[in-house]
């Protein structure tokens, strides 16, 4: 199974995820209704992003009281219905990373579906921060990174 | 639907075509989806090295623009009441002409000239407007690159015979930008940086403001505006005083390197700090990592340094740095593209029209020398009647000047004072508003042509993707200009752009056929490396050149010597502040894309950034209206009140191409760099005081 | 094993889901007093509200009891727990043994001793029956009165709003929401709801209700003048079922008490859900809450034990959502100062939010917000966040890092407000 990992290191923060996001989900470049956030602190010089995990335990799923929210055979992502979703909020009340967002004109959450399994917040990463990769590579590309570091520093120049 | 949309036909009814994206020009790889003969969507093409299946929000609104409603679709011409009528290409053309052979016979062919602007590219699309002035008897060709990348590209031509517009950041071990926020302005460069900086490399970004590549910097320089100079010197004596720089390179294929070292000695710790703003403790740091990133270090100037006074110098003084680093043509360095070999276009070689005097020529013959680039600035006083001759038409296409060129009080004047003035575009813009004709063009997806990521010795083809009847190609337009006024048969005499790009491809063996087959680009040629081993730099001297006596001759001085910008020099207590200008945002590309609705959700207006020390001493809150006047002109603008590390105290920013807050009201067109012709763009100096929101109807 | 399970809402639901993916073979039988298949009561004010029909109540698949193979006695009460013998009474004489026994079978309604109160028309929307007999009752322009201030009644009343009656509400405490918010939010929240026309009387107990000839009621609010109403519905308060449940067996407060495995004081018996006295996160004597949240968590804990898995529950962190008047109210954790725990307003009148969120010494423990929608994602961090000061593994994993997470907001308010300890977070005394 595929999920979006983030390479934070590379993202400067241009937004063109959330752009994507709402494009593609809902029309337009609206930032509140983007389902991947980009957080850029300026006192800091750093920039966190952060999209839906896909729980394995994942804790919207656990509490939605409507049946709305299920897990899908082919992405494995967490996905909801409208037609069921109420809005009452109680996936927002428990996502520990504020993942699940609240659409005010449908009064329903809107959360990161993967979009059906081909996200577009990756296809418009143009420093290729966020990947769409198989869960068990996600370690590997970690290593690879922490690997070359390590290569780097044991070279010595002639 | 509109109008454009409905008439619009794609190549093919149902499937994907692959293309270059000319929306900026970095030319990633698009796969252009077609449903039902519309175009669906836009993607990126994975097997294009450029982007890698990547794209951002304005290669996708391609689209958006090919069918916008307000596209233009049939010829204008102004008429006594001002307004525009429609009329028909032949028509439109016939009267051009006419006009045109008009100015040459009552004032000489020089009368006339052609802008090209960012818009239409850099490759056969340029050629095409120099061809035909030169073919017409002018030598007048003007362009976008008065104000970009020939301030970079002469700076680093005269140190080392070449500039790379795309240096092997991938394989780097520091990358260093000076003035460049790369990931808004060259999106697919971020990639390698990150793939750099994943792999180990270090980044050091040197900017007055926090953008956002510095978010990922290992040091961030924020410097005072123009005073990179100073600092790169800085560097330079650091790096002799410790002996450490490439001696072998210096001795064997340098030259001027003794007095080079000797004005170095000048920029002392104390110097820099005062100067630049940055504590001396900052400049050791960026000293030590280059010092451990040789040879692999790469300096990267943007046009953050071009925009000043002393830009040439200043990025002469970064290119010998990077001499210094033993970075030239190597592997993770500076590599020395080479070219595919084709044909050009341009008639520089039979007809040189040296002896009509291209404009700004004298004034700045470097920038004539090195480019065959006429000077737009000093091409405005030709217009008003106070040049060496009169200029009195102009063909404009896919420029925007009026927004776009400093001091547009001047440009607008000047452009109003034209006999004859056609501006081919895809939208009434503010330049096209004062044309006499003005003519629907084609956009890139429309047009097929040879493009080249020179870095990667790539060539290739775009396709054509679809067909909007009654808007011309670049070549055709030219094409039917010339055969009207006598020289098409001479030098126009292909019929069609494809058999254009068969004649400029034949002496390489490479074939349009070949090409199709390779839509994610054909390396032309491998890449070799430290090939002034065996060849001369293309200096005067042949050497990478510490010192320029090309230079000397014709009377500059021959060291880079840095000339701190006017603002410390001769600060006027009229004008306390510092404004730059230009800073990119992602989604816009100067004066263009604002007529994507959505993309005005992410960036709805023009506004003054400020640092919140300085608002709050001029009693300014966020988004209140602000009077911002500089020596040039005065502007009603809102202003953004930054968070107190995005911007330096008494620096201003605001962006250009915003019709209804045109930050070049403001801007220098007289203060230039003396080598390139630079305006002074930014470092200007300003005023602010906070006024009464501007009456509604004045917004327009 | 044989399991047995009395109730069929959220706490058994879950239980049965935690049970079975341990447990795929042990039979098992639910017997629940509701004839439906498993409902939602929170969704019931968003079916009066015509969001939902009434087919989408049913929050699990029609076929979920057959998945989870379980065989049902619908429609059924249990009489009796037969101890030591194992087995229950239903109310039809069918008896079900069994090895282990879940008690979830709620809570209910509470009628306060008012004169005039008992009345066939007069009563609560707590299910599916109540909501569908309720629906037609919410007719424009009528008089509705609401006997309580809590979060069922306030839905109820903007549900009432919306459909366009002319609505009161009485509660008996000084103000609304009183487990949730204190003095001055609730202040605040009352000023919201009277803007809208809508009556709030906070304080006022109710000295009786009289039935007038024409079919509708004089409400007589003491100290004030009676006010007529159409209809009258109570909201104030529930009480855990625990009628069936023999004291002297099974240990019982105001439920039944159980420890953090869901275990009674009798072996191989568990309670979860509104029914149950459970362990809440801050320590102290057991509580109940009737909240949804809570009754999951128990259901989870409970069926885990149930299936020979030892999973202790840490305890509840309350915690609930909701909206009406156009305002969202959250809540979570401690939201009481005490000696150890001091609160700190966090207001932005730009976005229309207004919070304030409680700290110790070693971290924020809870909150409340009065505000829109999209900022209870802020409470989804704030959970970990207390989650983490609590020392629970769940929290170091969701907070990885200083930096958050979510929305600009959400995040803003994290990083700027609930990352930073105050310094006074023990108050000096």
């Amino acid at each position: 199974m595929k999920i979006i990992s983030i390479e934070l290191d590379r993202c400067i923060g241009c937004r063109n995820c959330e752009q994507a996001c709402s494009l593609y989900g809902r029309g337009g470049f609206h930032r509140e209704d983007s389902s991947i956030r980009v957080n850029i602190y300026p006192g800091e010089r750093f920039i966190s992003t952060l999209t839906c995990t896909q729980c394995d335990a994942a804790a919207c799923l656990d509490i939605c009281p409507a049946g709305a929210l299920r897990r899908s055979a082919e992405t494995n992502a967490v996905v909801v219905d409208e037609n069921r979703c109420v809005g009452c909020k109680m996936c927002l009340m428990a996502c520990p990373f504020g993942n699940i967002h609240f659409l005010a004109d449908k009064h329903v959450i809107r959360k990161c579906d993967l979009c059906d399994g081909d996200p577009k917040c990756v296809k418009f990463c143009m420093p290729g921060a966020l990947h769409y990769v198989e869960v068990e590579d996600v370690p590997q590309l970690r290593r690879l990174i922490v690997d070359s570091k390590l290569m780097r520093c044991l070279v010595i120049e002639p | 639907m509109s109008a454009g949309e409905a008439m619009a036909k794609t190549v093919v009814r149902n499937g994907t075509v692959q293309t270059l994206c000319r929306q900026c020009d970095m030319r990633c790889g698009q796969n252009i989806h077609i449903t039902e003969g519309r175009i669906s969507d836009i993607s990126g093409m994975d097997a294009h090295p450029q982007n890698r299946g990547r794209i951002c929000h304005k290669g996708r609104a391609a689209a958006d623009l090919v069918y916008h409603g307000e596209r233009l679709l049939k010829p204008l011409k102004k008429i006594p009441d001002g307004t525009f009528a429609e009329i028909s290409y032949d028509q439109a053309m016939d009267e051009i002409a006419e006009k045109m052979a008009g100015l040459k016979t009552a004032f000489e062919s020089r009368a006339v000239g052609v802008w090209k602007g960012e818009a239409l590219g850099f490759c056969q699309q340029e050629e095409y407007a120099r061809r035909f002035i030169h073919a017409f008897g002018s030598p007048n060709y003007f362009s976008n690159d008065s104000e970009c990348y020939n301030g970079r590209y002469i700076g680093y031509a005269l140190v080392q015979g070449y500039w790379n517009g795309c240096p092997d950041f991938e394989n780097a071990d520091l990358i260093v930008l000076w003035g460049s926020n790369l990931p808004f302005s060259h999106p697919p460069f971020q990639r390698l940086i990150a793939d750099a900086r994943a792999k180990g490399a270090k980044l050091v970004v040197i900017d007055p403001r926090l953008i956002a590549v510095a978010y990922k910097a290992d040091i961030f320089a924020q410097i005072l505006p123009g005073t990179d100079g100073a600092l790169a010197w800085g560097l330079v004596r650091y790096l002799i005083e410790a002996g450490r720089y490439d001696h072998q390179f210096v001795q064997k294929y340098s030259l001027g390197f003794e007095p080079f070292a000797r004005y170095a000695r000048t920029f002392t710790p104390e110097y820099v700090e005062k100067e630049t703003g940055l504590d001396r403790k900052t400049v050791v740091d960026i000293a030590r990592m280059i010092v451990q990133g040789m040879p692999r270090v790469i300096h990267y100037v943007g046009n953050g340094l071009e925009h000043h006074e002393n830009g040439v110098n200043n990025i002469r003084t970064v290119a010998c740095l990077g001499g210094l680093c033993g970075a030239v043509d190597i592997k993770g360095g500076d590599p020395w593209t080479e070219g595919m070999g084709g044909r050009t276009l341009t008639l520089y070689q039979e007809l040189p029209l040296l002896d009509q005097k291209p404009v700004g020529a004298d004034k700045y013959p470097v920038l004539y020398q090195y480019r065959q680039e006429c000077h737009t600035m000093t091409a405005m006083d030709y217009m008003l009647g106070k040049g060496e001759y009169p200029l009195r038409g102009l063909i404009i296409t896919g420029a925007n000047p009026v927004l776009t060129n400093p001091n547009s009080s001047k440009v607008a004047d000047a452009f109003a004072a034209l006999d004859l003035l056609v501006v081919r575009e895809l939208f009434l813009t503010e330049t096209a508003k004062q044309a006499h004709y003005i003519l629907p063009a084609a956009s890139f997806l429309e047009r097929s042509e040879l493009h080249f990521h020179s870095n990667r010795h790539l060539v290739t083809l775009t396709t054509k993707v679809l067909d909007v009847p009654g808007v011309q190609d670049e070549y055709t337009f030219w094409k039917d200009l010339a055969h009207r006024l006598g020289f098409g048969e001479r030098y126009f005499p292909w019929e069609r752009e494809e058999d254009v790009n068969r004649w400029l491809l034949e002496p390489t063996g490479i074939s349009v056929e070949e090409l199709r087959k390779h839509p994610e680009g054909f390396m032309y040629k491998p890449v070799t490396y430290k090939k002034y081993e065996n060849r001369p730099f293309s200096t005067a001297t042949g050497k990478f050149e510490f010192t320029s006596s090309y230079l000397k001759g014709l009377g500059y001085p021959e060291l880079p010597e840095y000339i701190p910008p006017r603002y410390k020099s001769h600060p006027s207590p009229a004008y306390p502040l510092i404004l730059t200008t230009g800073a990119r945002k992602y989604l816009l590309y100067h004066s263009r894309y604002r007529n994507i609705a959505r993309f005005l959700t992410a960036v709805p207006a023009a506004e003054v950034e400020i640092h919140p020390e300085d608002a709050k001493k001029w009693g300014i809150e966020d988004a209140d209206w602000v009077k911002v006047t500089s020596e040039v002109g005065s502007l009603e603008i809102q202003a953004k009140v930054m968070h107190e590390r995005e911007i330096l105290p008494g620096v201003l920013q605001i962006t250009h191409g915003w019709d209804k807050a045109n930050v070049n009201l403001l801007t220098y067109d007289a203060v230039n760099d003396p080598i390139s012709g630079f305006p002074l763009l930014k470092a200007v100096p300003v005023r602010i005081e906070r006024i009464d929101p501007p009456e509604l109807s004045n917004l327009g | 094993m044989n399991i047995a399970v009395i109730g069929s809402s959220a706490a058994a639901n879950s239980a049965l889901e935690a049970f079975r993916a341990i447990d795929q073979k042990s039979p098992v039988v639910l017997i629940s007093r509701e004839k439906h298949p498993p409902y939602s009561r929170v969704l019931l004010p968003y079916f009066l509200q015509g969001k939902i029909e009434c087919d989408q109540l049913f929050y699990r698949p029609a076929d979920f009891f057959d998945r989870l193979k379980v065989k049902t006695r619908l429609g059924r009460s249990v009489v009796k727990i037969d101890l030591p013998l194992k087995s229950l009474s239903l109310d039809n004489g069918e008896q079900i043994p069994f090895d282990k026994l879940l008690i979830a079978s709620g809570s209910s309604p509470v009628k306060p001793p008012i004169p005039g109160i008992r009345d066939e028309e007069i009563g609560h929307l707590w299910t599916i029956e109540d909501a569908v007999r309720v629906d037609p009752q919410l007719q424009e322009n009528k008089h509705l009165t609401i006997i309580g201030g809590g979060n069922i009644a306030l839905m109820l009343a903007w549900v009432a709003f919306q459909r366009k009656m002319k609505v009161t509400v009485i509660e008996w405490l000084p103000q609304v929401l009183p487990q949730i918010l204190d003095r001055t939010a609730a202040e605040r929240l009352e000023a919201e709801i009277r803007r809208t026309g809508t009556r709030v009387l906070t304080g006022t107990a109710i000295k009786k209700i009289e039935k007038q000839p024409q079919g509708h009621y004089l409400v007589f609010p003491a100290d004030q003048e009676p006010l007529r109403a159409d209809r009258i519905i109570i909201a104030a308060g529930v009480r855990p079922n625990t009628g069936f449940v023999d004291p002297d067996r099974i240990e019982t407060d105001i439920g039944i008490l159980v420890n953090d495995r869901m275990e009674t004081s009798v072996s191989d018996i568990y309670a979860a859900g509104d029914v149950a006295q459970g362990p809440l996160a801050f320590g102290g004597p057991c509580g109940v809450q009737a909240l949804w949240t809570t009754a999951v968590e128990h259901g989870r804990i409970a069926g885990a034990n149930m299936a020979g898995r030892k999973m202790s529950y840490p305890g509840s962190l309350g915690g609930s959502v909701s909206e009406f008047f156009h305002m969202t109210v959250a809540s979570l954790g401690l939201c009481r100062e005490t000696p150890d725990v001091i609160g700190r307003e966090s207001i932005d009148s730009k976005r229309g939010f207004y919070g304030k969120f409680f700290w110790r010494k070693d971290g924020p423990v809870g909150g409340w917000m009065l505000g829109s929608p999209e900022d209870v994602s802020a409470f989804g961090i704030l959970r970990a966040r207390i989650l983490k000061t609590l020392g629970r593994p769940e929290g170091e994993r969701a907070v990885p890092s200083r930096f958050a997470l979510g929305g600009d907001f959400a995040s803003d308010l994290y990083y700027n407000f609930l990352a930073k300890i105050p310094e006074r977070a023990v108050p000096p005394k």
